[in-house]
C-alpha cells in the first residue's frame, strides 16, 4: 500500500507524540530526581516481531536509543508466555541492558486482540542495592556487588501487580519507600502510551500505520546512507582512553578501526583492552548503542527508527572490555565507557571529515553519589548528581560551555532542589574558567562546584573520567582541561588516587568535595584564533592576560602589531 | 504588561523586570479571554499566528492558564507565573521543503518578512506557507497585507512544483495542498500539547483565531481536532494591543515553606498568606491605577516527598486546613496522572498569592458593526478556491460590510486589511453582537 505524504508525516508525528507523552508522564510523576530533573529515562514503541525501535520520545536519554530495542529483543526471546495486561520488569545488563540502575519495563501492546507492538521504558533508579548507595561502586569486581539483577520477570500479570516481585525488589534496595512511586510512574507511562496508541490506530487503521512504519524506516535508512556515502571511503583509526577501571591504576584503551565503504560503515573495536577487573566494562548492547548515538551526534537529522541503524555494522568485540559477560562489573558502561566509545568514533570521523566535525566534548557524566542519613529529617537519602562539561570547538564556532554529557540531554539539577532534598550546601557552582582547549575555535568550559555536608554522616563515591588526559582537540587544537576531584575530610585535603574514580569517602559535617569538570577540545591551531575573540575572552574573565599570552601567543602578537 | 497577564506600573517593572517576559503573547491571551467571556465562550484555545510563529494558550472559564514551569532559550527555567503559551515555529513565512529522507517538512525555518515568501517578490525563493495559500486561491494575490505589488503567481506555482511537487510526484496544486495539510497538522499538534496532554478535551473549547495568519488556518485546524466553533474577533491584527487595555493590574507572590503538609500550622500559613496579600495591596497602591475592585487568590504547590515536580492546588485563606488540602490534592493528582500514592508523604512546597486589581470593565460592543437586518451577507466577488482536492466557486466578502447578525455559508472567504478568514465548505458563519465572526465547523 502506498501512502500519501501527508498521512505519512502525520503518522510519523503521531507515533513520536505517543512516546513523548509517555516520557512526560514518567518525568512528572517520578520520585527519582535523576528521572524528573535529569531526564534519565526513555520511552518508546518497538516492533512486534523483531523488537526493533519504531519510535522513541524526543526527550528520552540518547544512550537508550539503541539499548531499549536490545532489551525488548531479549524479552521477546525469553518470554514466550506474554499475555494482554502483562508487564515485564528487567535490568539485566547482559540481556540487552546498560547498568543495573537502568530498570526497564516492557509491555506487549494488543490492538483488537492481536499483538501489535511492545511499549518499553527505562528509568534510572537512584539505587538497586549493591555495595555503595547509588550503584556507582568504583571498586566492584563482580556484578553481584553492584546490586540486584532482575531477569525478565512479570511485574504485572494480566493487569494484576505481582506483589511478590515488588516485595523482593523493595527488600533489596535502599530508600525503598520512594521506589514504589517510581514503579507506579513507569507503569503509568506505559498505560498512557497504550491509550494514545489505541487512539492512533483507531483513527488510521492498522494497515495504514504498518505501511507508514515500513516507509519511515526506509526513509531513515536512505538518509543515513546518503550521509555515509558523503564520507570518503577508507579506514580511519582512533583511540580513546579510560583513566582506569577503579581497581588497577592503568588506562584502558578503546581502539576503533572505522571503515567506510560506499554507503555502509563498519566499526571494529577488537583491538581494545581486554576485560577489566573493575566496573568499567561495557555490555554489548551499550557498546552498540554508543556507536549509534555518536552517529546521531554527527548526523542529527536522521529520524530515529531501525532504518537508521541498517547501514551501520559493528563487529562484536569479543575478548575486550567492550563485550562484558557475566560476572564482569559494568556500572561505568552507560555513563562513562559509552562516551569513550563515542569519542573514538568522533576521533575517527574527525580524520575522515574534519571540515564537518568537532573536537571532543568533556565526555564524562561526572557521576557523584552521596548516601547518608539526615538526622533532622529522620530519613536516609541518596543523592545522585551528574554535571556538564565543555563541548569541543567545531568548524563554525567555539564549543558550548557546561553542555550535558554526550550520552545525555540532562539539565543540571537545580542547586536549590538539591539543597532542599539533602543536608548539603553548595559552597560554589561556577564556570570553570580557562578549561576549554585552545584553538581557532576554543573548547567550551567545564563547571567548578563544591558541596559541603551539613548534617549526619554520608558516604561519597565518584565515577567520572578524563582525569588522566583531557578531551582531545581536532586539526591542531589543544585538549580541554582534565577532570579534577578534591576531598576534604576533617580539614585534610587530597585527591583520589584514581583521579576520577573513588568510593567510600566518609563525610562528617563540614567536610566537602570539590569537582572541576573537563573543558572541550579546541578546533584548529590556537595561533589562528581571531585576536578580537581572544580580547573578548579576557574581558569576560575566561582567561587572564598571562594565560591568554601563553595559549594564544601568535594571535596576541598579531593583535599588538 | 507582565507575562502573567496583568499590568504593573512602569516604575514597578524596573524592580521586577523578569515579569515582563512573554508579556506580548500574554496580552493576546487576555484579550481573547475577555472577548470570549462577553461573547459567551469562556473556554477557548487562543491561537495567534503571524509570519514566523504560532502561539497557543488555553483559556478555561474565562481565565488564561498559567504556568510557573516555563523554560526560555537554552533551557533556562523561569519560575515566575506566566500565561502558559506554547510557541512553535510555524507562520505564513515558514519554509516548506522535502527532507533528504524524502519527507515533506514545513518550518521551523522561516523566510520572515525579508526576503519573505516568494509572493512578496523581495527576493525570496523558498516555498512558504503563504505561497501555498496563494496557489490554492485562499489568499488574494492583489491584496497581501503589507505588500504593494501583486503576487507573481506563475513564479510561485513553478517554485512549488519544482521544490515540493516534483520530488513527491505531484502537480503544483496538489503540492500546495500537501504543504497546507502538513501545516494544519503541526498547528493542531501544538494545540494538543496545551490541551489534550494537560487533560483537556479540545472539543470542549472554541478556537479563537487571531494574528495575521490565524484566521486563515483556523477552520481546518478545528476540523482536525474536532473543535466545533471558531471565533475570529473583529480586529484580529490588533488583539494583543487590546489585551493591554483590558488587563487587570496584578501582582504574584511566592513563599517557599518546604514542610510536610500534615505539619502545617493554620495560623502560620494564614499569616504568610496575609503578608503576601498586604504586600500586593501596597503595590497596587503604588501602581496608582484606578481600580473597580481587588481580588485575592491563594494556591499552594505540593508534591510527594522525593519528587521534584510540584502540583498546584487552589486553597482558601484564612482558615488553611491541611486535611482538606490533602484530600483535594490526592483527588486532583489521580485525575491528572491516573496514579495513586497513598503511602507517600505530601510536602507543602510553596504558598502563592495573587492580588488582582480589576479596572472598570470595557464594553467590547464598541467594536460591533451596525445591525444588518437583511440576515444574508452580500459578497463582493467570487474566486476559485481549492478545498479537499476540488476547486469551488467561492464567495468573497469584505469584513467591513458584514453587519451584526448576518450569516454566510462556506465555501467563503472574508477579507479585511489585517487578515483573511477562510471558511471551508460545510462550515457556516454568523456575525455576533460584538462583531466577532463565529464559525460553526460542522463535521463533514
Amino acid at each position: 500500500m502506498t501512502l500519501d505524504p501527508v498521512t505519512l508525516a502525520v503518522i510519523q508525528n503521531g507515533l513520536r507524540q505517543v512516546a513523548s507523552e509517555m516520557d512526560l508522564v514518567h518525568e512528572k510523576t517520578s520520585f527519582s530526581p535523576v528521572i524528573s530533573e535529569g531526564f534519565d529515562r526513555s520511552n518508546g514503541i518497538y516492533d512486534r516481531t523483531t523488537g526493533e525501535v519504531v519510535a522513541q520520545g524526543e526527550l528520552g536519554l540518547p544512550i537508550f536509543v539503541g539499548v531499549m530495542q536490545f532489551t525488548t529483543q531479549a524479552v521477546i526471546a525469553r518470554r514466550r508466555d506474554l499475555e494482554p495486561g502483562d508487564v515485564i520488569l528487567i535490568n539485566d545488563p547482559y540481556l540487552g541492558g546498560t547498568h543495573l540502575m537502568d530498570v526497564k519495563m516492557v509491555r506487549p501492546f494488543y490492538y483488537r486482540g492481536r499483538l501489535w507492538c511492545y511499549l518499553s521504558n527505562t528509568g534510572h533508579w537512584p539505587d538497586t542495592g549493591g555495595m555503595v548507595p547509588g550503584g556507582f561502586s568504583a571498586t566492584a569486581t563482580e556484578i553481584v556487588q553492584e546490586g540486584l539483577r532482575l531477569p525478565p520477570v512479570k511485574l504485572v500479570r494480566r493487569g494484576e501487580i505481582c506483589q511478590d516481585i515488588i516485595d523482593i525488589v523493595l527488600n533489596n534496595i535502599r530508600v525503598a519507600d520512594e521506589r514504589i512511586g517510581d514503579i507506579r510512574a513507569q507503569l503509568g507511562a506505559l498505560s498512557v502510551g497504550e491509550k494514545r496508541l489505541t487512539q492512533l490506530l483507531d483513527r488510521y487503521g492498522v494497515e495504514t500505520v504498518d505501511a507508514a512504519i515500513t516507509e519511515l524506516k526506509a526513509g531513515s535508512e536512505r538518509l543515513m546512507r546518503a550521509h555515509i556515502d558523503s564520507i570518503p571511503d577508507g579506514t580511519y583509526s582512533a583511540t580513546a582512553i579510560v583513566d582506569s577501571d577503579g581497581i588497577v591504576d592503568r588506562p584502558l584503551d578503546v581502539v576503533l578501526d572505522m571503515t567506510v565503504s560506499g554507503s555502509d560503515i563498519h566499526f571494529d573495536l577488537s583491538r581494545s583492552s581486554p576485560p577489566c577487573r573493575g566496573p568499567m566494562n561495557s555490555v554489548w548492547a551499550t557498546t552498540q548503542s554508543s556507536v549509534y548515538v555518536a552517529m546521531k551526534h554527527i548526523f542529527p537529522d536522521v529520524p530515529i527508527n531501525a532504518g537508521c541503524f541498517a547501514p551501520i555494522h559493528i563487529a562484536p568485540p569479543d575478548g575486550t572490555f567492550l563485550y562484558a559477560r557475566y560476572p564482569r562489573p559494568v556500572a561505568g558502561c552507560a555513563a562513562e565507557v559509552a562516551q569513550r566509545i563515542m569519542e573514538a568514533v568522533f576521533g575517527a570521523m574527525g580524520q575522515a571529515i574534519p571540515e564537518r566535525l568537532f573536537a571532543a566534548p568533556a565526555g564524562t557524566s561526572g557521576n557523584f553519589g552521596l548516601g547518608g542519613y539526615d538526622p533532622e529529617e529522620n530519613r536516609h537519602y541518596i543523592m545522585y548528581l551528574f554535571s556538564g562539561g565543555g563541548y569541543g570547538g567545531w568548524w563554525r564556532t567555539d564549543g558550548l560551555t557546561n553542555g550535558c554529557s554526550s550520552v545525555g540531554i540532562s539539565k543540571t539539577q537545580p542547586v536549590e532542589i538539591l539543597e532542599q532534598h539533602y543536608p548539603i550546601v553548595f559552597d560554589r557552582f561556577a564556570l570553570r574558567e580557562g578549561s576549554g582547549g585552545a584553538g581557532r575555535h576554543r573548547g567550551g568550559f567545564g563547571v567548578d562546584y563544591q558541596i559541603r555536608l551539613l548534617r549526619g554522616e554520608a558516604k561519597a563515591s565518584f565515577l567520572m573520567d578524563h582525569g588522566r588526559v583531557g578531551p582531545p582537540g581536532l586539526l591542531g587544537g589543544s585538549p580541554g582541561a582534565v577532570n579534577q576531584i578534591t576531598v576534604s575530610q576533617a580539614d585534610v585535603v587530597f585527591s583520589p588516587p584514581h583521579l576520577s574514580k573513588g568510593e567510600g569517602y566518609v563525610l562528617t559535617p563540614g567536610d566537602w568535595i570539590a569537582v572541576k569538570t573537563p573543558g572541550g577540545g579546541g578546533y584548529g591551531p590556537a595561533a589562528e584564533r581571531d585576536p578580537a575573540m581572544v580580547e573578548r575572552d579576557i574581558a569576560r574573565g575566561y582567561y587572564t592576560d598571562v594565560e591568554a599570552l601563553r595559549l594564544f601567543t601568535r594571535t596576541r602578537a598579531a593583535a599588538a602589531e | 504588561m507582565q507575562g502573567n497577564g496583568g499590568m504593573m506600573a512602569a516604575s514597578t517593572a524596573i524592580d521586577l523586570a523578569v515579569h515582563t517576559v512573554m508579556s506580548g503573547p500574554a496580552a493576546g491571551a487576555i484579550a481573547a479571554a475577555r472577548i470570549g467571556v462577553q461573547a459567551g465562550y469562556p473556554n477557548l484555545v487562543a491561537c495567534d499566528m503571524g509570519g514566523t510563529s504560532f502561539d497557543v494558550s488555553l483559556i478555561a472559564a474565562g481565565e488564561p492558564a498559567l504556568s510557573a514551569e516555563k523554560d526560555i532559550a537554552y533551557g533556562v527555567p523561569l519560575r515566575v507565573p506566566l500565561v502558559d503559551i506554547h510557541t512553535i515555529g510555524a507562520g505564513g513565512g515558514s519554509i516548506a521543503r522535502i527532507t533528504r529522507a524524502g519527507l515533506l517538512q514545513v518550518g521551523p525555518e522561516s523566510a520572515g518578512a525579508r526576503p519573505g515568501p516568494i509572493a512578496y517578490a523581495r527576493g525570496g525563493t523558498a516555498v512558504t506557507v503563504t505561497d501555498a495559500n496563494l496557489v490554492l486561491g485562499r489568499l488574494n494575490p492583489d491584496h497581501l497585507t503589507g505588500v504593494e505589488e501583486s503576487a507573481p503567481m506563475k513564479t510561485i506555482a513553478a517554485a512549488i512544483h519544482e521544490q515540493i511537487g516534483a520530488p513527491l510526484g505531484l502537480d503544483a496544486t496538489a503540492a500546495a495542498a500537501a504543504v497546507l495539510a502538513v501545516t494544519t497538522n503541526q498547528l493542531a499538534h501544538a494545540i494538543r500539547l496545551v490541551s489534550v496532554e494537560k487533560g483537556h478535551d479540545p472539543r470542549d473549547f472554541a478556537l479563537f483565531a487571531f494574528g495575521g495568519a490565524g484566521p486563515l488556518h483556523a477552520v481546518e485546524i478545528a476540523r482536525e481536532l474536532g473543535i466545533p466553533t471558531v471565533m475570529v474577533p473583529r480586529f484580529p491584527g490588533i488583539t494583543s494591543g487590546l489585551g493591554c487595555v483590558l488587563a487587570p493590574v496584578r501582582h504574584d507572590f511566592v513563599q517557599s515553606v518546604g514542610q510536610p503538609l500534615a505539619d502545617a500550622a493554620t495560623a502560620e500559613i494564614d499569616g504568610h498568606f496575609a503578608n503576601q496579600a498586604a504586600a500586593g495591596r501596597r503595590l497596587l497602591d503604588q501602581d496608582g491605577a484606578p481600580l473597580a475592585e481587588i481580588v485575592v487568590g491563594y494556591e499552594v504547590d505540593l508534591l510527594f516527598r522525593g519528587q521534584s515536580h510540584v502540583f498546584r492546588v487552589p486553597v482558601t485563606a484564612p482558615g488553611f486546613d491541611p486535611r482538606v488540602v490533602l484530600a483535594d490534592f490526592l483527588e486532583r493528582y489521580k485525575a491528572r496522572f491516573d496514579i495513586e500514592l497513598p503511602e507517600m508523604t505530601a510536602i507543602l512546597v510553596n504558598l502563592r498569592t495573587t492580588v488582582i486589581g480589576r479596572r472598570a470593565p470595557v464594553d467590547l460592543a464598541i467594536f460591533a458593526p451596525a445591525i444588518d437586518r437583511s440576515r444574508a451577507a452580500q459578497p463582493s466577488g467570487v474566486r476559485q478556491v481549492r478545498f479537499e482536492g476540488e476547486w469551488f466557486d467561492t464567495a468573497i466578502f469584505d469584513r467591513a460590510s458584514l453587519g451584526r447578525g448576518v450569516s454566510l455559508a462556506g465555501p467563503a472567504i472574508v477579507e479585511q486589511p489585517d487578515t483573511t478568514v477562510v471558511i471551508d465548505p460545510g462550515a457556516t458563519a454568523v456575525v455576533d453582537s460584538l462583531g466577532n465572526l463565529v464559525i460553526s465547523v460542522c463535521e463533514t
